[in-house]
Protein backbone atom coordinates (compact mmCIF):
# COMPACT_ATOMS: atom_id res chain seq x y z
CA UNK A 1 0.00 0.00 0.00
CA UNK A 2 1.39 3.25 -1.09
CA UNK A 3 1.82 6.35 1.75
CA UNK A 4 -0.96 8.00 -0.35
CA UNK A 5 -3.54 5.22 0.68
CA UNK A 6 -2.72 5.05 4.07
CA UNK A 7 -5.13 6.94 6.97
CA UNK A 8 -5.97 9.79 6.61
CA UNK A 9 -5.83 10.06 2.97
CA UNK A 10 -8.77 8.83 1.25
CA UNK A 11 -10.31 8.44 4.44
CA UNK A 12 -11.12 12.28 6.11
CA UNK A 13 -13.05 14.46 3.86
CA UNK A 14 -13.80 17.89 4.69
CA UNK A 15 -17.09 18.29 2.86
CA UNK A 16 -18.66 14.75 4.80
CA UNK A 17 -17.43 16.46 8.00
CA UNK A 18 -18.75 20.12 7.19
CA UNK A 19 -21.66 18.33 6.17
CA UNK A 20 -22.14 16.75 9.88
CA UNK A 21 -21.75 19.77 11.24
CA UNK A 22 -17.93 20.03 11.94
CA UNK A 23 -16.31 23.11 11.40
CA UNK A 24 -11.87 23.50 10.72
CA UNK A 25 -10.40 25.36 13.55
CA UNK A 26 -8.36 28.48 11.80
CA UNK A 27 -4.54 28.47 12.36
CA UNK A 28 -2.98 30.41 14.75
CA UNK A 29 0.71 28.87 15.27
CA UNK A 30 3.11 29.71 11.97
CA UNK A 31 6.39 27.99 12.24
CA UNK A 32 8.46 29.63 9.73
CA UNK A 33 11.62 27.53 8.77
CA UNK A 34 14.22 30.68 8.07
CA UNK A 35 17.02 28.24 7.70
CA UNK A 36 17.35 24.46 7.02
CA UNK A 37 20.71 23.89 7.79
CA UNK A 38 21.98 23.62 11.72
CA UNK A 39 25.35 23.97 12.93
CA UNK A 40 24.93 20.73 15.41
CA UNK A 41 24.24 17.04 13.97
CA UNK A 42 22.18 15.89 17.20
CA UNK A 43 21.64 12.14 16.60
CA UNK A 44 18.06 11.62 17.04
CA UNK A 45 17.43 14.92 15.18
CA UNK A 46 14.09 14.14 12.82
CA UNK A 47 14.84 16.23 10.32
CA UNK A 48 18.57 15.17 9.28
CA UNK A 49 18.59 11.66 10.66
CA UNK A 50 15.17 9.98 10.14
CA UNK A 51 13.11 9.59 7.44
CA UNK A 52 12.37 12.13 5.82
CA UNK A 53 15.46 14.26 3.77
CA UNK A 54 13.57 17.12 1.65
CA UNK A 55 15.66 19.46 3.33
CA UNK A 56 18.79 19.05 1.39
CA UNK A 57 16.46 19.72 -1.49
CA UNK A 58 15.04 23.50 0.02
CA UNK A 59 16.90 26.88 -0.40
CA UNK A 60 19.55 27.11 2.76
CA UNK A 61 17.81 30.43 4.04
CA UNK A 62 14.05 31.77 3.42
CA UNK A 63 14.55 34.36 0.91
CA UNK A 64 12.42 37.68 1.14
CA UNK A 65 10.04 37.40 -1.37
CA UNK A 66 8.74 34.16 0.53
CA UNK A 67 8.63 35.94 3.94
CA UNK A 68 6.77 38.25 1.99
CA UNK A 69 4.49 35.44 0.75
CA UNK A 70 3.98 34.00 4.02
CA UNK A 71 3.24 37.16 6.00
CA UNK A 72 0.68 38.31 3.32
CA UNK A 73 -0.44 34.55 3.97
CA UNK A 74 -1.21 35.00 7.41
CA UNK A 75 -2.59 38.33 7.43
CA UNK A 76 -5.06 37.03 4.69
CA UNK A 77 -5.73 34.16 7.56
CA UNK A 78 -6.23 36.45 10.25
CA UNK A 79 -8.38 38.91 8.58
CA UNK A 80 -10.61 35.95 7.40
CA UNK A 81 -11.24 35.02 10.60
CA UNK A 82 -10.74 37.74 12.93
CA UNK A 83 -8.36 36.36 14.65
CA UNK A 84 -6.81 38.75 17.56
CA UNK A 85 -3.99 36.79 18.28
CA UNK A 86 -1.26 34.46 16.93
CA UNK A 87 2.21 33.06 17.29
CA UNK A 88 5.02 32.90 14.44
CA UNK A 89 7.70 31.08 15.57
CA UNK A 90 11.04 31.30 14.30
CA UNK A 91 12.82 27.47 13.31
CA UNK A 92 14.97 25.48 11.22
CA UNK A 93 17.68 24.19 10.95
CA UNK A 94 18.66 26.12 13.23
CA UNK A 95 16.94 29.92 12.73
CA UNK A 96 19.90 31.95 13.99
CA UNK A 97 22.19 31.01 11.26
CA UNK A 98 19.96 32.92 9.07
CA UNK A 99 21.56 35.93 10.63
CA UNK A 100 20.37 39.37 12.30
CA UNK A 101 19.76 41.18 9.16
CA UNK A 102 17.22 38.83 7.66
CA UNK A 103 15.31 37.98 10.84
CA UNK A 104 14.89 41.79 11.94
CA UNK A 105 13.68 42.08 8.18
CA UNK A 106 11.25 39.13 8.49
CA UNK A 107 10.35 40.72 11.75
CA UNK A 108 9.13 43.44 10.71
CA UNK A 109 7.32 42.51 7.62
CA UNK A 110 4.93 40.31 9.19
CA UNK A 111 4.20 42.30 12.15
CA UNK A 112 3.66 44.97 9.40
CA UNK A 113 1.67 42.99 7.25
CA UNK A 114 -0.69 41.56 9.65
CA UNK A 115 -3.62 44.13 11.03
CA UNK A 116 -2.75 45.85 14.12
CA UNK A 117 -5.89 44.60 15.45
CA UNK A 118 -4.24 40.84 16.01
CA UNK A 119 -1.56 40.59 18.48
CA UNK A 120 1.78 38.70 16.98
CA UNK A 121 3.28 36.65 19.56
CA UNK A 122 6.81 35.98 18.34
CA UNK A 123 8.65 32.98 19.67
CA UNK A 124 11.94 31.02 18.48
CA UNK A 125 13.45 27.73 18.83
CA UNK A 126 17.19 27.89 18.84
CA UNK A 127 20.11 24.94 19.96
CA UNK A 128 21.57 27.90 22.22
CA UNK A 129 25.05 27.46 20.71
CA UNK A 130 25.59 31.07 19.19
CA UNK A 131 23.27 33.18 20.39
CA UNK A 132 24.94 36.37 21.10
CA UNK A 133 24.60 39.91 20.27
CA UNK A 134 23.65 41.33 17.82
CA UNK A 135 21.13 38.72 17.33
CA UNK A 136 19.58 39.01 21.10
CA UNK A 137 18.96 43.20 20.26
CA UNK A 138 16.80 41.82 17.98
CA UNK A 139 14.63 39.50 20.04
CA UNK A 140 14.67 41.96 22.56
CA UNK A 141 13.53 44.89 19.89
CA UNK A 142 10.86 42.52 18.58
CA UNK A 143 10.19 40.68 22.21
CA UNK A 144 10.63 37.65 20.61
CA UNK A 145 10.53 34.65 23.48
CA UNK A 146 13.37 32.67 22.92
CA UNK A 147 12.80 28.61 23.61
CA UNK A 148 16.38 26.39 23.89
CA UNK A 149 16.71 22.42 23.45
CA UNK A 150 18.75 21.02 25.96
CA UNK A 151 19.04 17.63 27.56
CA UNK A 152 19.99 18.17 31.08
CA UNK A 153 23.33 18.46 32.72
CA UNK A 154 26.28 18.32 29.70
CA UNK A 155 26.87 14.15 30.39
CA UNK A 156 23.35 13.51 28.65
CA UNK A 157 23.17 16.35 26.71
CA UNK A 158 26.62 15.97 24.89
CA UNK A 159 25.80 11.78 24.62
CA UNK A 160 23.06 13.35 21.50
CA UNK A 161 23.43 16.82 20.99
CA UNK A 162 27.04 17.19 19.41
CA UNK A 163 28.33 18.87 16.54
CA UNK A 164 29.48 17.18 13.68
CA UNK A 165 32.94 16.59 14.34
CA UNK A 166 31.27 14.57 17.95
CA UNK A 167 32.33 17.83 20.37
CA UNK A 168 29.67 17.69 23.02
CA UNK A 169 27.66 21.30 22.60
CA UNK A 170 26.52 21.59 26.50
CA UNK A 171 29.46 24.34 27.13
CA UNK A 172 28.40 26.58 24.29
CA UNK A 173 24.60 26.21 25.31
CA UNK A 174 25.62 27.02 29.26
CA UNK A 175 27.06 30.78 28.07
CA UNK A 176 23.75 31.40 26.58
CA UNK A 177 21.57 30.12 29.31
CA UNK A 178 23.62 31.95 31.73
CA UNK A 179 22.91 35.18 29.95
CA UNK A 180 18.75 34.34 29.09
CA UNK A 181 18.76 33.73 32.95
CA UNK A 182 20.40 36.72 33.78
CA UNK A 183 18.47 39.91 34.79
CA UNK A 184 19.33 41.46 31.65
CA UNK A 185 17.41 39.38 29.21
CA UNK A 186 15.14 36.84 31.26
CA UNK A 187 11.94 38.32 29.98
CA UNK A 188 13.26 36.41 26.61
CA UNK A 189 13.78 33.58 28.03
CA UNK A 190 10.97 31.58 27.16
CA UNK A 191 12.26 27.78 28.49
CA UNK A 192 13.93 24.34 27.81
CA UNK A 193 12.31 22.07 25.65
CA UNK A 194 14.30 18.50 26.79
CA UNK A 195 14.37 14.81 24.66
CA UNK A 196 13.75 12.10 27.33
CA UNK A 197 16.55 9.85 27.47
CA UNK A 198 16.24 6.58 29.85
CA UNK A 199 19.49 6.95 30.49
CA UNK A 200 19.96 10.27 31.83
CA UNK A 201 18.84 10.13 35.05
CA UNK A 202 15.88 12.07 35.43
CA UNK A 203 16.00 14.01 38.70
CA UNK A 204 19.66 14.90 37.79
CA UNK A 205 18.23 15.68 34.45
CA UNK A 206 15.05 18.08 36.21
CA UNK A 207 17.45 19.38 38.17
CA UNK A 208 20.06 20.46 35.63
CA UNK A 209 17.56 21.89 34.10
CA UNK A 210 15.77 24.13 36.50
CA UNK A 211 19.40 25.66 37.52
CA UNK A 212 19.06 28.12 34.86
CA UNK A 213 15.22 29.25 36.32
CA UNK A 214 13.46 28.39 33.18
CA UNK A 215 9.30 29.85 32.95
CA UNK A 216 8.49 26.04 30.90
CA UNK A 217 10.25 23.00 30.81
CA UNK A 218 8.99 20.69 27.65
CA UNK A 219 10.11 16.86 27.70
CA UNK A 220 9.53 15.22 24.65
CA UNK A 221 9.29 11.75 23.83
CA UNK A 222 11.79 10.83 21.25
CA UNK A 223 10.14 10.70 18.01
CA UNK A 224 9.36 6.90 17.08
CA UNK A 225 6.61 4.96 15.20
CA UNK A 226 5.36 1.52 15.06
CA UNK A 227 8.16 0.71 12.25
CA UNK A 228 10.91 2.82 14.19
CA UNK A 229 9.80 2.20 17.51
CA UNK A 230 11.81 3.80 20.59
CA UNK A 231 15.38 3.47 21.07
CA UNK A 232 15.45 2.10 24.65
CA UNK A 233 14.04 -1.80 24.98
CA UNK A 234 12.80 -1.28 29.18
CA UNK A 235 9.79 -2.12 29.99
CA UNK A 236 8.19 1.38 30.58
CA UNK A 237 11.41 2.97 30.63
CA UNK A 238 10.20 6.33 29.45
CA UNK A 239 6.66 6.24 31.67
CA UNK A 240 8.73 5.61 34.82
CA UNK A 241 11.36 8.17 33.78
CA UNK A 242 9.06 10.77 33.22
CA UNK A 243 6.90 9.93 36.30
CA UNK A 244 10.09 10.05 38.62
CA UNK A 245 10.64 14.11 37.10
CA UNK A 246 6.74 14.21 38.19
CA UNK A 247 7.16 13.19 41.80
CA UNK A 248 10.14 15.59 42.35
CA UNK A 249 8.51 18.38 40.73
CA UNK A 250 4.95 18.03 42.56
CA UNK A 251 6.74 17.69 44.96
CA UNK A 252 8.76 20.53 45.90
CA UNK A 253 7.08 22.67 48.55
CA UNK A 254 7.43 25.99 46.29
CA UNK A 255 6.14 24.82 42.50
CA UNK A 256 9.45 25.36 40.78
CA UNK A 257 8.51 25.74 36.65
CA UNK A 258 6.29 24.94 34.68
CA UNK A 259 6.34 21.28 33.39
CA UNK A 260 4.10 21.71 29.73
CA UNK A 261 3.49 17.62 29.71
CA UNK A 262 2.33 16.97 33.48
CA UNK A 263 0.64 20.62 33.55
CA UNK A 264 -1.46 19.63 30.37
CA UNK A 265 -2.47 16.08 31.69
CA UNK A 266 -3.67 17.65 35.27
CA UNK A 267 -5.79 19.96 33.35
CA UNK A 268 -7.35 17.36 30.98
CA UNK A 269 -8.00 15.27 34.19
CA UNK A 270 -9.89 18.42 35.91
CA UNK A 271 -11.53 18.77 32.69
CA UNK A 272 -9.88 21.11 31.11
CA UNK A 273 -8.64 21.30 27.52
CA UNK A 274 -4.66 20.67 26.15
CA UNK A 275 -2.30 23.14 24.36
CA UNK A 276 0.13 20.51 24.03
CA UNK A 277 0.40 18.50 20.78
CA UNK A 278 1.67 15.35 23.38
CA UNK A 279 -1.53 14.77 25.07
CA UNK A 280 -5.68 15.31 24.61
CA UNK A 281 -7.83 15.82 21.70
CA UNK A 282 -8.02 19.50 21.02
CA UNK A 283 -7.66 20.53 17.44
CA UNK A 284 -4.15 21.44 16.52
CA UNK A 285 -4.09 24.96 15.49
CA UNK A 286 0.19 24.81 13.94
CA UNK A 287 1.32 24.68 10.12
CA UNK A 288 4.96 25.15 8.74
CA UNK A 289 6.46 27.29 6.43
CA UNK A 290 9.42 25.77 4.46
CA UNK A 291 12.18 28.06 3.43
CA UNK A 292 11.16 27.25 0.10
CA UNK A 293 7.41 28.69 0.64
CA UNK A 294 5.74 25.16 1.26
CA UNK A 295 3.47 24.76 3.22
CA UNK A 296 3.43 21.70 5.80
CA UNK A 297 2.40 20.01 8.67
CA UNK A 298 4.20 19.16 11.90
CA UNK A 299 8.20 18.82 11.06
CA UNK A 300 7.63 15.38 13.97
CA UNK A 301 5.70 13.47 11.11
CA UNK A 302 9.07 13.67 8.79
CA UNK A 303 10.13 10.52 11.44
CA UNK A 304 7.42 8.43 9.78
CA UNK A 305 8.33 8.94 6.19
CA UNK A 306 9.71 10.80 3.17
CA UNK A 307 7.23 13.94 2.40
CA UNK A 308 4.62 12.36 5.35
CA UNK A 309 4.59 16.32 6.25
CA UNK A 310 4.00 17.34 2.61
CA UNK A 311 0.55 19.10 1.79
CA UNK A 312 1.61 20.04 -2.13
CA UNK A 313 0.63 23.39 -1.14
CA UNK A 314 2.54 26.92 -1.06
CA UNK A 315 2.14 30.15 0.32
CA UNK A 316 2.91 31.45 -3.20
CA UNK A 317 0.15 29.70 -4.96
CA UNK A 318 -2.52 28.76 -1.88
CA UNK A 319 -4.01 30.41 0.97
CA UNK A 320 -3.91 29.03 4.34
CA UNK A 321 -7.47 28.16 4.28
CA UNK A 322 -6.87 25.36 1.13
CA UNK A 323 -4.25 23.97 4.09
CA UNK A 324 -7.34 23.36 6.57
CA UNK A 325 -8.91 21.09 3.68
CA UNK A 326 -5.63 19.09 3.71
CA UNK A 327 -6.81 15.43 4.97
CA UNK A 328 -3.73 15.49 7.53
CA UNK A 329 -4.26 18.50 8.85
CA UNK A 330 -7.98 17.89 9.00
CA UNK A 331 -6.87 14.64 10.91
CA UNK A 332 -5.41 16.84 13.87
CA UNK A 333 -8.62 18.60 13.96
CA UNK A 334 -11.08 15.89 14.71
CA UNK A 335 -10.31 14.78 18.13
CA UNK A 336 -11.96 11.11 18.71
CA UNK A 337 -13.05 10.86 15.02
CA UNK A 338 -9.22 10.18 14.41
CA UNK A 339 -8.82 7.39 16.89
CA UNK A 340 -8.41 4.02 16.31
CA UNK A 341 -10.58 1.49 17.86
CA UNK A 342 -8.78 0.17 20.62
CA UNK A 343 -8.12 4.62 21.64
CA UNK A 344 -11.87 5.13 21.28
CA UNK A 345 -12.79 2.48 23.99
CA UNK A 346 -9.80 3.28 26.15
CA UNK A 347 -10.19 4.20 29.23
CA UNK A 348 -7.67 7.72 29.64
CA UNK A 349 -8.57 8.46 26.07
CA UNK A 350 -9.38 11.81 26.64
CA UNK A 351 -5.99 12.68 28.76
CA UNK A 352 -3.76 10.07 26.40
CA UNK A 353 -5.21 11.13 22.82
CA UNK A 354 -3.83 8.54 21.62
CA UNK A 355 -0.26 10.55 22.37
CA UNK A 356 1.82 12.13 19.69
CA UNK A 357 0.04 11.89 16.17
CA UNK A 358 3.65 11.00 14.67
CA UNK A 359 4.21 8.54 16.98
CA UNK A 360 1.09 6.60 15.77
CA UNK A 361 2.28 5.90 12.50
CA UNK A 362 2.25 2.00 10.99
CA UNK A 363 2.91 0.92 7.57
CA UNK A 364 -0.86 0.14 6.16
CA UNK A 365 -2.84 1.73 8.65
CA UNK A 366 -0.99 5.02 8.79
CA UNK A 367 -1.94 7.05 11.52
CA UNK A 368 -4.92 5.33 12.95
CA UNK A 369 -2.85 3.59 15.39
CA UNK A 370 -2.48 4.32 19.26
CA UNK A 371 0.97 5.49 19.66
CA UNK A 372 3.70 3.80 20.06
CA UNK A 373 4.47 4.73 23.90
CA UNK A 374 1.08 3.43 24.62
CA UNK A 375 2.14 1.59 27.60
CA UNK A 376 4.34 4.75 28.77
CA UNK A 377 1.26 6.97 28.43
CA UNK A 378 -0.87 4.89 30.50
CA UNK A 379 1.89 4.50 33.16
CA UNK A 380 2.35 8.10 33.46
CA UNK A 381 -1.19 9.17 33.20
CA UNK A 382 -2.13 6.82 35.97
CA UNK A 383 0.45 7.98 37.67
CA UNK A 384 -0.19 11.46 37.34
CA UNK A 385 -4.06 11.17 38.37
CA UNK A 386 -3.87 8.75 40.98
CA UNK A 387 -1.45 11.44 42.74
CA UNK A 388 -3.44 14.50 42.10
CA UNK A 389 -7.07 12.85 43.12
CA UNK A 390 -4.94 11.59 46.36
CA UNK A 391 -4.45 15.34 47.13
CA UNK A 392 -8.00 16.63 46.03
CA UNK A 393 -9.42 14.03 48.26
CA UNK A 394 -7.25 15.18 50.98
CA UNK A 395 -8.23 19.01 50.34
CA UNK A 396 -11.59 17.97 50.83
CA UNK A 397 -12.48 19.41 47.32
CA UNK A 398 -14.07 15.77 46.30
CA UNK B 1 -20.75 21.78 45.20
CA UNK B 2 -21.49 19.84 42.33
CA UNK B 3 -18.88 17.24 40.68
CA UNK B 4 -18.26 16.07 36.69
CA UNK B 5 -18.78 12.09 36.18
CA UNK B 6 -14.88 11.43 34.71
CA UNK B 7 -14.53 8.50 32.11
CA UNK B 8 -10.54 9.06 32.56
CA UNK B 9 -10.69 7.52 35.75
CA UNK B 10 -13.19 5.00 35.28
CA UNK B 11 -15.75 6.37 36.83
CA UNK B 12 -14.37 8.11 40.26
CA UNK B 13 -15.55 11.75 40.22
CA UNK B 14 -13.79 14.90 40.07
CA UNK B 15 -14.78 17.89 40.95
CA UNK B 16 -16.40 20.64 39.36
CA UNK B 17 -13.61 23.31 39.84
CA UNK B 18 -15.07 26.14 37.94
CA UNK B 19 -17.83 26.50 41.03
CA UNK B 20 -15.26 26.24 43.72
CA UNK B 21 -14.45 29.83 45.47
CA UNK B 22 -11.15 31.22 44.09
CA UNK B 23 -9.92 32.01 47.45
CA UNK B 24 -10.02 28.07 47.87
CA UNK B 25 -8.08 27.61 44.51
CA UNK B 26 -5.89 29.79 45.61
CA UNK B 27 -5.40 28.21 49.13
CA UNK B 28 -1.53 26.63 47.57
CA UNK B 29 -1.64 28.42 44.49
CA UNK B 30 1.95 28.20 45.64
CA UNK B 31 1.76 23.84 45.13
CA UNK B 32 1.63 22.37 41.48
CA UNK B 33 -1.56 21.58 42.55
CA UNK B 34 -2.77 24.64 43.79
CA UNK B 35 -1.49 26.15 40.81
CA UNK B 36 -3.41 23.57 38.37
CA UNK B 37 -6.66 24.13 40.23
CA UNK B 38 -6.09 28.01 39.94
CA UNK B 39 -5.37 28.01 36.32
CA UNK B 40 -8.13 25.25 34.83
CA UNK B 41 -10.39 28.10 37.22
CA UNK B 42 -8.96 31.08 35.22
CA UNK B 43 -8.30 29.36 32.02
CA UNK B 44 -12.09 28.07 31.11
CA UNK B 45 -12.51 30.49 28.66
CA UNK B 46 -9.35 30.23 26.51
CA UNK B 47 -9.11 28.93 23.25
CA UNK B 48 -9.48 24.94 23.38
CA UNK B 49 -6.67 24.53 20.26
CA UNK B 50 -3.32 22.65 20.99
CA UNK B 51 0.15 24.61 19.69
CA UNK B 52 3.64 22.60 19.11
CA UNK B 53 5.98 22.56 21.71
CA UNK B 54 7.85 25.68 20.29
CA UNK B 55 4.54 27.28 20.19
CA UNK B 56 3.95 27.34 23.98
CA UNK B 57 6.79 28.78 24.62
CA UNK B 58 5.74 31.86 22.72
CA UNK B 59 2.91 32.64 24.34
S1 LIG C 1 -2.49 5.32 22.97
FE1 LIG C 1 -2.93 3.76 24.51
S2 LIG C 1 -3.22 4.95 26.40
FE2 LIG C 1 -3.41 6.37 24.71
S3 LIG C 1 -5.61 6.48 24.23
FE3 LIG C 1 -4.70 4.91 22.90
S4 LIG C 1 -4.97 2.97 23.97
FE4 LIG C 1 -5.26 4.63 25.47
Amino acid sequence: MSHGQEWPHGNVDLATLTGAGWRPTALREFILKVHQRCNLACDYCYVYTLADQTWSRRPQSMSRTVWQATAARIAEHVTAHALTDITVVLHGGEPTLAGEEQLSELLTDIRTAVPRSCAVHFGMQTNGVRLREPMLAVMRAFGVRIGVSLDGPPEGNDRHRRYADGRGSSADVERTLRRLSGPADRSLFAGLLCTVDPDTDPVACYEGLIAYRPEKIDFLLPHANWSVPPHHPGPLAYGSWLARIFDRWYEAPVRETSIRIFDEIINLYLGGTSRSEQVGLSPSAVIVVESDGAIEQTDALKSAYESAAATGLTVQANTFDDALAHPGVIARQIGVRALCATCRDCRIRDICGAGHYAHRYRPGTGFLNPTVYCADMIHLIDHITARVAADLRRLEVV
Amino acid sequence: MSSVPDRATGGHELPDVTEMPLAQLAMNEDTVLGNALRRYHLEALRPPENLSAFGSFAE
